[in-house]
């Protein structure tokens, strides 16, 4: 209890009271982090609440158990009864009764209304030292956004790191022949249409501050970049040379994009600088060279070639050199994407004739087979490198996916005519 | 064989075209194994007309799966392409490149791009100006059959001639 620190924030409305524990809890942003066993209590009423409220504010609470549950840093224990006063002895925490279920900490709503506003407190009490660790009281707009935004913070306080409730997904809905841009929050609501181009849109990519998204676009019929300011609300040609404009990859500076172009002939990389629109190539090959990813500290670039006869992947450094070949293992290895953490690189594997995202180190070895059935393309990494969205077509049609970064919990987002190509944005930090 | 060209049936086109020797066709079709042979009839040269508007068309181009090689079936074809764009100098065309929709969209993007530069090149080694022949990759997004089949996926992977100046 040394350390109060009042942290007030943009929204007007928000208070929060965070307990910070910078010795405690530190521990848990290591790679051996474990998840803390929570149980999320019962909604403790303040006073009179009627039941509809109690009803309402239960969905509310459930966004952010579901929040907490994908976060990874929470292993969510069912508390075993549903009357507010189970485990509490006096409005005190009766510390023994959740610590039979296993529970390290609780997260205990806390909900007081008045004629004008419905006020949640959001309490993290730790078990074992017996005092809140976290506290939070808002003043509930019933938005998910609201919601989202609490469990990252939760998220930050204890672990010093940032979450991924608040970040949100691009991705291309289809629509009859065409494709359109759209974003939805990463647990799928919310969707909001960006283009009505009426043409083909593939490949969003985010640049690293997330106010824009670079993409393709057929509008005239043939491949070209754009980039769109979210902001600004502002449509910007980026690239329009001859032959292909292919998978713009924002570099993590922001500052420059790589590219696929075939203006010299066949598809091959370039680097183009945005201030100075200068073009670097990077690869100089008969073959098919594409979908550059980078790596988190902009040295180097993951990409897909054809070079050996089947499309592998192969890694290169920023500046074209020292390419060397990534995969072996059968012979449709594409879509290449370096995990945010810097560990990994999820693509895409041809494999029994379907196609299966996998993910493998950055040296090229712990192959491992992330999904099993249907195709599979697109992976994409959350900016905390735990979590992959990717399409999906299992049921029939392609719908945006997402799973932990060893293939558990794979689930649907979507359930739409078709959606593909999903982009997870940068954190998004109030 | 030199002047034969092939027609997809049902198509609203007029060909330049002479039937070719049906059993060396035969041996061909054999050769692709491909759905869109059986789709495929030499047809009968129209009456050569003096018209002002040229009406021509020209044969699709198919490959194999995550190949940009021409196959030896589309030669015929290829050279009957590169025999009317030299006798209608003012033809411009834009050649589509596409793909099945098995693979991944962006290297399909530039399989299809393959495709349609392979089909330029050819053209341009039997002699047609490349600043006539205009390449464009649609990937897998405009299948020609939307079959989820190794018949339809045989349709999609393919190079499309568009007439772009008459």
């Amino acid at each position: 209890m040394k350390n109060f620190f009042l942290l007030s924030l943009a929204h007007i409305f928000l208070f929060s009271l965070a307990i910070a524990q910078t010795d405690v809890y530190l521990k848990l942003s290591t790679s051996e982090r474990r998840p803390i066993e929570l149980v999320v209590t019962p909604i403790q009423p303040q006073g009179k609440i009627t039941q509809e409220k109690m009803a309402k504010v239960k969905d509310i609470v459930d966004i952010l158990s579901d929040d907490l549950a994908f976060s990874l840093y929470f292993q969510l224990i069912e508390s075993p009864d549903s009357d507010p006063g189970y485990g509490f002895k006096k409005g005190q925490v009766l510390a023994g009764s959740w610590q039979l279920l296993g529970a390290k900490m609780l997260l205990i709503p806390e909900l007081r209304s008045d004629k004008k506003q419905d006020h949640l407190k959001v309490r993290i009490y730790d078990l074992g030292v017996g005092r809140d660790i976290f506290a939070k009281e808002i003043f509930l707009d019933y938005s998910r956004g609201q919601v989202h935004r609490i469990c990252d913070e939760i998220i930050k306080a204890l672990t010093g790191e940032n979450g991924v409730a608040s970040t949100r997904i691009a991705f291309c809905q289809k629509n009859g022949q065409n494709k359109e841009l759209a974003v939805l929050e990463y647990d799928g609501h919310n969707l909001q249409k960006l283009t009505a181009l009426n043409t083909i849109t593939l490949s969003p990519d985010w640049s690293p501050d997330g106010s824009k998204l670079a993409f393709i676009s057929f509008q005239r019929n043939r491949t070209e970049i754009y980039s769109l300011d979210m902001k600004a609300w502002k449509l910007q040609a980026v690239s329009q040379v001859e032959g292909l404009n292919t998978s713009p990859a924002w570099s993590p500076d922001g500052k420059k994009m790589a590219l696929t172009l075939s203006k010299d002939g066949n598809a091959e990389i370039y680097l183009y600088t945005l201030d100075s629109r200068s073009l670097q190539r990077l690869t100089n090959s008969w073959a098919i060279d594409c979908s550059p990813g980078w790596s988190p500290n902009g040295r180097e670039l993951v990409f897909t070639s054809d070079r050996p006869g089947s499309p592998q992947i192969y890694l290169m450094d920023a500046d074209g050199s020292n390419i060397r070949r990534l995969t072996y293992q059968g012979n449709y290895n594409t879509s290449p994407v370096w995990s945010p953490k810097g560990d990994k690189i999820a693509f895409v594997s041809r494999i029994n004739g379907l196609f299966q995202i996998c993910a493998m180190n950055v040296t090229g070895d712990g192959y491992t087979q992330l999904t099993y059935e249907g195709d599979n393309e697109d992976p994409s990494w959350s900016p905390d490198g735990l979590h992959l969205a990717f399409s999906s077509n299992r049921t029939g049609s392609n719908q945006l996916w997402l799973m932990h970064w060893d293939g558990s919990n794979q689930k649907a987002v979507t359930n739409l005519g078709g959606a593909l190509m999903p982009a997870w944005s940068p954190f998004i930090i109030p | 064989m030199k002047r034969t060209i092939y027609l997809i049936s049902g198509a609203l086109t007029i060909s330049l075209a002479l039937a070719g020797c049906a059993k060396k066709q035969t041996t061909k079709q054999e050769e692709i194994l491909q759905p869109d042979v059986t789709a495929v009839k030499p047809v009968t040269p129209p009456i050569e007309e003096k018209k002002p508007e040229v009406k021509i068309d020209f044969s699709i181009v198919y490959f194999g799966f995550d190949s940009y090689s021409i196959e030896e079936a589309s030669i015929p074809l290829l050279t009957e392409a590169a025999r009317l764009l030299r006798s209608y100098p003012q033809v411009a065309v834009r050649l589509e490149g596409h793909c099945d929709e098995r693979g991944t969209t962006e290297y399909n993007l530039a399989l299809g791009e393959k495709r349609s530069a392979a089909v330029r090149d050819y053209l341009v080694n039997l002699g047609v100006e490349r600043s006539r022949l205009a390449t464009v990759s649609f990937g897998k997004e405009k299948p020609a059959d939307p079959g989820h089949n190794e018949i339809s996926w045989a349709k999609n992977r393919r190079v499309e001639f568009i007439i772009e100046k008459k």
